[in-house]
């Protein structure tokens, strides 16, 4: 009710869609993506994604393994590996690709078909974090980015361009005050280095893309920030463990820095139930779109609300190797055109 | 032994004899189409007309009601093109794609094509051969930029080369430098400089022939007018006959700079000559084009139209109508005062339109050509590109053309529109990829196999949404359409913005394009900004 408040005092209209990386904004890990993308506040895998402030949380070594495909051919995957270093201190290491490998059905102004080409992306995070207190920790995470697509078409052959920046930073804060509840806060893609030396906070991407009238026209693009609260709540259904995570999505500033026209807060909320000792039954609605026009303009409102409706299990796989668990999840693609789906393995190491 | 040591040699002839095939097999894929939207040049004679577009080369009888198109798809035409006598000949690029020290540099290749037989040639007169991209750079340009054909030779405009004359049958090609009497081969004529031939034997060797065009081509000997930049000659090639006219201008505040191009008129009675020039107005500061008829009472040249961007396109009527291009609008001039008679612009366009809206008025009017078709009447073409979708480009034509406003012939429209699935079970949008250096929107094009409201909407890749081009707007059926397409190309684009206006990220991009009916499609499209 307070993110629907929140929400319903924020002009109309969305205005994220087409800013510069939207692949980012996409869950990652199978357990997160099944649970609506809410997953912040106390993740159990690929928390360097997610919030690097768990890391210092880590109990073992843990490798995550995953891939997913989407509808219209997107495809993904990704490794991340998170351990503690002392025991105030875990780091983790994750790597990411999304793209889409087959953009066919191309053709020129002529109409004439041109070869199909690719959408390529890798974003790679290191992470650290500390124990502050017994409840509270920070982390930090230092980002890898790098995008890769045709961007002109010469002579019936696709010139592709690419673009790489490093140095995007997330900061997170993660606090558990009660003994069942967890909340976070996390900013995600800041460029401290440029804020240090008194420039906007941005992530450039600077792309060179190729034409036959023009060989290097220069192209900037700058990752959108994003300011996220995530929350975790346990409690108990039919006596087993059940779980309401949720996450808040704030984008206020465009990757200038400059204060978005509109600014935009999406809500992911997401369940998880224990139901079985070895079996997790998640369920999730995410990049649920909050502003005015839920009461003032029903119609536009309903063009742009398109949440993701997901549903996934985990289960423990130790009978077949200790350590090792499997996780599924399976959403809508908000667009109508298929669904999108993840599976994902985690090895702890003993 | 023998044997050991040429094997290598072996291997290395038959590697250059294949390289050799390979080079000079014509780089044309034959299609049944039209080969482009985009129409650069013009030419024809008797019921054949030839157009060079973006993409090719087509011909078609153009007395027939129904145009049935024979094309060549390539990138290689700079069009150039003459027809005459059932051949036509149309001038290549110089130079080939992927330049490399190993590969032959062709200096000026021309592509021969014979109705009679079906036949095609691809003629290298051999003016450069480099062996490597330096040396073509040091060279002189021999890039033939015009082309006439009179009594079964073509004869072309060779920048450096000078004037070239090609057989109708293509197997032989010489050159003359205006003023001279010596003909000699091109291939003596290596890396810029003369192979063999005293240089002091042609007078005009530094000036460069812009523009060749024949007087009469029924005439019982070829007369042909040859402009270098800075003289206009009549050539007589029986004789080896040459005699200049003056470049004075009939307006003293005008000072004549060069000739970029010449234009006759094909009168029997009188000779009626026209020209493009640059020029430069007394005291301004830089130089202009004008279009300039020659006075042959005066012996001088009166200016008819002023700064142009480049020379018009000009085309002679039934009974020696003038047509120019200038400002993108035709200008008729039927007498010899050069009084507009008539400006065919985008008011009179539409109106003369065969169909309301089928061919908005073109960005770019490059060509236009008056036909005279013997027993029938005569036509009328337009050759028109766009830079800037969705505007309308393509061919336009009309039969029975009168110098008249008042009863004028419809326009028709003709316009490569590729076959699209109906029932949304096909979709696209063209050009696929947009970048700053391309016509800056994105057309959908679908087929709707019933009429119905029709939304679009673009999507990024995490599925937000970016922008809604249209919302439940009416759409006929596309198969009730004569391009055979449902989607109004003037609205259902994207210009790669969001819903406030602002360019997106570099990256893919999804659509939506959803019927009401039920039907729906999805596709891609890249922004490259």
């Amino acid at each position: 009710m307070a993110c629907l408040c929140l929400g319903s005092a924020l002009n109309g209209w969305t205005q994220i869609g087409g800013l510069p990386g939207a692949y980012l904004r996409a869950p990652a890990g199978a357990a997160a993506f099944a649970m609506g993308g809410a997953q912040s506040a106390s993740p159990e895998q690929l928390c360097t994604w997610w919030n690097p402030a768990m890391l210092a949380y880590a109990r073992n070594t843990q490798l995550d393994i995953g891939g997913s495909l989407r509808s219209l051919g997107r495809t993904e995957g990704y490794l991340s590996l998170q351990y503690k270093i002392t025991p105030r201190v875990g780091m983790g290491l994750f790597t990411l690709y999304r793209g889409d490998p087959s953009i066919d059905k191309l053709y020129d102004e002529n109409e004439e078909p041109m070869e199909s080409g690719s959408f390529t992306s890798f974003t790679g995070k290191i992470g650290l974090s500390c124990l502050v207190t017994r409840k509270t920790s920070v982390g930090v995470n230092i980002a890898f980015y790098y995008e890769r697509l045709p961007t002109s078409n010469i002579h019936s052959s696709l010139q592709y361009s690419s673009a790489t920046a490093i140095g995007g930073f997330d900061f997170a804060l993660r606090s558990a005050p009660l003994k069942n509840w967890s909340c976070a806060v996390i900013l995600q893609n800041i460029d401290i280095l440029k804020v240090l030396s008194g420039k906007s906070a941005t992530v450039d991407m600077n792309w060179e893309i190729g034409s036959a009238e023009n060989l290097n026209a220069s192209v900037t693009d700058r990752i959108t920030p994003i300011a996220v609260l995530g929350s975790r709540l346990d409690m108990r259904l039919a006596d087993r463990p059940f779980a309401w995570t949720c996450d808040l999505h704030a984008y206020a500033v465009d990757g200038d820095f400059a204060k978005l026209d509109r600014m935009e807060i999406r809500l992911n909320n997401g369940f998880q139930w224990k139901r079985w000792d070895a079996f997790f039954i998640r369920a999730g609605l995410g990049d649920m779109l909050l502003n005015r026009n839920i009461f003032s303009n029903t119609s536009d409102f309903a063009d742009e609300f398109s949440p993701r409706v997901s549903l996934g299990f985990g289960a423990d796989l130790s009978k077949v190797q200790k350590g090792l668990r499997i996780n599924y999840g399976i959403a809508t693609d908000r667009l109508g055109a298929g669904v999108d789906q993840q599976i994902d393995f985690s090895y702890y190491f003993h | 032994m023998i044997f050991e040591s040429n094997v290598p040699r072996v291997i290395l002839w038959i590697c250059a004899a294949w390289a050799a095939v390979v080079c000079s097999a014509p780089p044309f894929t034959a299609t049944q189409e039209i080969t482009g939207n985009d129409i650069y040049s013009l030419c024809g004679h008797g019921d054949t007309l030839w157009m060079v577009t973006k993409l090719g080369a087509n011909f078609t009888f153009a007395t027939s009601d129904s145009l049935i198109w024979q094309g060549y798809k390539t990138d290689s035409l700079n069009g150039a093109i003459g027809f005459g006598d059932g051949a036509a000949l149309l001038c290549m690029r110089a130079g080939i794609q992927n330049i490399t020290a190993e590969k032959a540099v062709y200096a000026n290749r021309l592509w021969l094509h014979k109705h009679s037989s079906g036949t095609d040639k691809v003629i290298d007169p051999g003016f450069t051969k480099a062996d490597s991209l330096s040396a073509i750079s040091a060279s002189a340009d021999f890039s033939a930029i015009d082309v006439a054909w009179s009594r079964g030779s073509f004869w072309s405009a060779c920048l450096d080369g000078g004037l070239l004359r090609i057989t109708g049958s293509g197997d032989s090609a010489l050159a003359i430098f205006p003023g001279s009497k010596k003909w000699f081969q091109p291939s003596l004529f290596t890396n810029g400089a003369f192979s063999g031939i005293s240089k002091a034997s042609f007078p005009d060797t530094l000036q460069r022939v812009v523009s060749v065009k024949v007087q009469d081509t029924s005439a019982a000997s070829t007369l042909l007018w040859v402009a270098t930049p800075e003289k206009l000659r009549k050539f007589i090639p029986r004789d080896t006959a040459w005699d200049s006219v003056t470049s004075s201008l009939s307006d003293s505040k005008l000072s004549f700079k060069h000739y970029r191009q010449v234009y006759v008129a094909p009168d029997r009675d009188s000779l009626r000559l026209f020209a493009a020039m640059t020029i430069r107005n007394q005291g301004a500061q830089s130089d202009t084009i004008g279009f300039f008829a020659f006075d042959n009472n005066k012996n001088a040249w009166t200016m008819v139209l002023n700064n142009l961007d480049s020379p018009p396109a000009v085309t002679f009527g039934q009974n020696g109508e003038l047509y120019v291009v200038w400002g993108n609008q035709i200008h008729l001039y039927k007498d010899t005062t050069m009084t507009i008679a008539l400006r065919i612009n985008g008011d009179v366009f539409q109106k003369r339109m065969t169909l309301a809206g089928a061919g908005a008025y073109p960005d770019h009017i490059n060509d236009i050509l008056f036909l005279n078709h013997p027993g029938a009447d005569a036509s009328f073409w337009i050759a028109s590109s766009t830079n800037s979708l969705p505007t309308s480009n393509g061919l336009f034509f009309s039969r029975g053309e009168k110098a008249d406003e008042a009863d004028t012939a419809a326009f028709h429209y003709v316009h490569r529109d590729k076959k699209i699935t109906p029932g949304l079970r096909e979709s696209y949008a063209f050009p696929g990829i947009l970048n700053s250096a391309g016509p800056g929107k994105a057309v959908f094009a679908y087929n709707l196999s019933r009429s119905s409201k029709v939304t679009i909407r673009i999507f990024d890749w995490n599925m937000d949404l970016v922008k809604t081009i249209i919302k439940d707007r009416d759409r006929p059926a596309g198969n009730d359409r004569a391009n055979g397409r449902s989607a109004d190309a003037a609205e259902d684009s994207w210009d790669g913005t969001n819903t406030y206006g602002k360019r997106v990220a570099v990256g893919v991009y999804y659509y939506k394009i959803t019927a009401q009916s039920g039907e729906h499609s999805f596709g891609k499209i890249i922004v490259a900004k």
